[in-house]
């Protein structure tokens, strides 16, 4: 029964809803079981210890008893390590990373490689700005997920990509160049930065958010992100500092640094 | 069916109160109707007058029975400070254990991405034109300490930059009557971060 009585595992609370009058449900994403939604009984008491650390973002050592149904129940929680110390944009992003996990990651489907690439992104996301961080996260989401997006220095008609010409990108075949009637395509620059695994050239950058949204888009349902709305709404009303946000169901380009 | 049909109705109705299960619904039926049918009548009329006169105060969302709530109406609190909790349950926690003599704006829940609530939900834009009216000295974040409490303080904060409001947030510490080693790290790690000298 082992198995069913997994034991301080590493993981992180991506979501939590309350559940009956004073217990949580907890979305959490752990290392070796994947995504799984498991009840915290009591954790909304007024005393309850679990609450402060069964917080977002925060690396946690996590264990659970799995019954018949849908959701375990979470046997116990301690803190392995510090929250990040996100605020601001870096907080904002940070629900967006979760948000695309919980969209793109099925229950019950491990995935470590998802996990550590999830972990590192959190811990760079105070560092620096935050859409190179994003790209990057989002790039290899989708590489991690059986979807890889075929970019090259090459294109499909055989030739090195131009940084200064017009490609269509299909995700499943590459990059075409692109003909007079294909809409606004993306350039040879965006193309090879993201080849080279080069996302902080801010030249780029709202290119390659778009490139990725559109590549992310056909995975979500059909459903747009939550946290891109909300992140929309912020930016209209002028309460984001720097204007780096997530990409996915944001083709729009208006209002980016370029 | 065995039991009176008003009573189940009863019954399943008190259900739609927190904490009150089958069990103690049904008590709390039987008690009312055995014992103490005058109280029902007071809950009937008690229940039936908050339904219909209850409702967000147009300033500061707080439950009112007025378009305007007690708090904003007065004129012995200072509209210069504005105190932003998430509940009115909030408002009442604050009123009954300090001496604040500002005024209140109630979100009603917090920012949260993942559920889709966003600066509308919230009536930010309530707030934004009342800091905007230049009547306002300070803005007291109260919001909770996790994780969406921070996120929803720090656009609040940005807000009170772009308005040339001054905002302060309410400490976060070790609780009074509180042993140093039985309180929980974040919440120690903050209380060493906001340490304050003493004068």
């Amino acid at each position: 029964m082992s198995t069913r009585r997994p034991q301080l595992q590493a993981g992180y609370v991506l979501h939590h809803r309350p559940y009956r009058d004073t217990s949580l449900v907890v979305d959490v994403f752990t290392r070796t079981a994947g995504r799984l939604a498991l009840v915290a009984r009591g954790a909304r008491r007024p005393r309850a210890s679990q609450r402060s650390l069964l917080q977002p973002f925060r690396p946690l050592l996590l264990s659970w008893r799995l019954g018949g149904g849908e959701m375990g129940t979470l046997t116990a929680v301690e803190a392995d390590g510090y929250p990040p110390g996100l605020s601001g944009d870096a907080l904002m992003s940070g629900f967006y990373l979760n948000e695309l996990v919980l969209r793109l990651l099925g229950r019950h489907d491990p995935n470590e490689a998802i996990f550590d690439l999830y972990a590192e992104t959190l811990a760079a996301l105070p560092a620096g700005p935050t859409a190179p961080v994003l790209r990057r996260f989002e790039k290899l989401l989708l590489d991690g997920l059986g979807y890889a997006l075929p970019v090259h220095e090459t294109g499909m008609d055989g030739q090195t990509l131009d940084p200064d010409s017009r490609y269509r990108f299909d995700p499943e075949s590459g990059a075409w160049p692109l003909a007079g009637s294909e809409g606004r395509g993306y350039s040879g620059r965006t193309l090879l930065a993201l080849a080279r695994a080069n996302y902080d050239e801010p030249s780029v950058q709202p290119e390659m958010r778009r490139l990725l949204a559109e590549a992310l888009q056909p995975h979500l349902g059909g459903k747009p992100l939550q946290t891109a709305r909300v992140m929309r709404d912020l930016t209209r009303r002028g309460l984001r500092q720097t204007r780096s946000e997530p990409s996915a169901n944001d083709s729009d380009d208006k209002g980016d640094p370029s | 069916m065995i039991f009176s049909r008003h009573l189940q109705s009863l019954i399943d109705a008190l259900r739609a109160l927190p904490g009150v299960g089958p069990r103690s619904a049904q008590r709390m039926a039987f008690h009312i109707l055995e014992r103490d049918r005058e109280g029902g009548q007071d809950l009937v009329r008690a229940l039936t007058a908050a339904l219909d006169n209850v409702s967000q105060c147009g300033q500061c969302r707080m439950l009112s029975d007025e378009p305007l709530c007690g708090v904003c109406r007065s004129d012995r609190r200072d509209a210069g400070l504005i105190c932003v909790v998430e509940s009115p349950a909030d408002v009442m926690a604050i009123e009954q254990a300090t001496d604040y003599s500002g005024r209140y704006f109630v979100l009603m829940g917090h920012l949260s991405p993942l559920d889709g609530i966003g600066p509308e939900e919230l009536g930010l834009e309530l707030l934004e034109q009342r800091l905007a009216s230049g009547e306002v000295r300070e803005l007291i974040l109260a919001t909770n300490p996790t994780v969406e409490g921070e996120a929803t303080a720090s656009y609040l904060m940005d807000l009170a930059r772009s308005c040339q409001v001054r905002a302060s947030r309410i400490a976060h510490g070790v609780p009074i009557g509180g042993e140093l080693e039985y309180v929980d790290g974040g919440t120690l790690s903050h209380a060493f971060q906001g340490r304050l000298e003493i004068k």
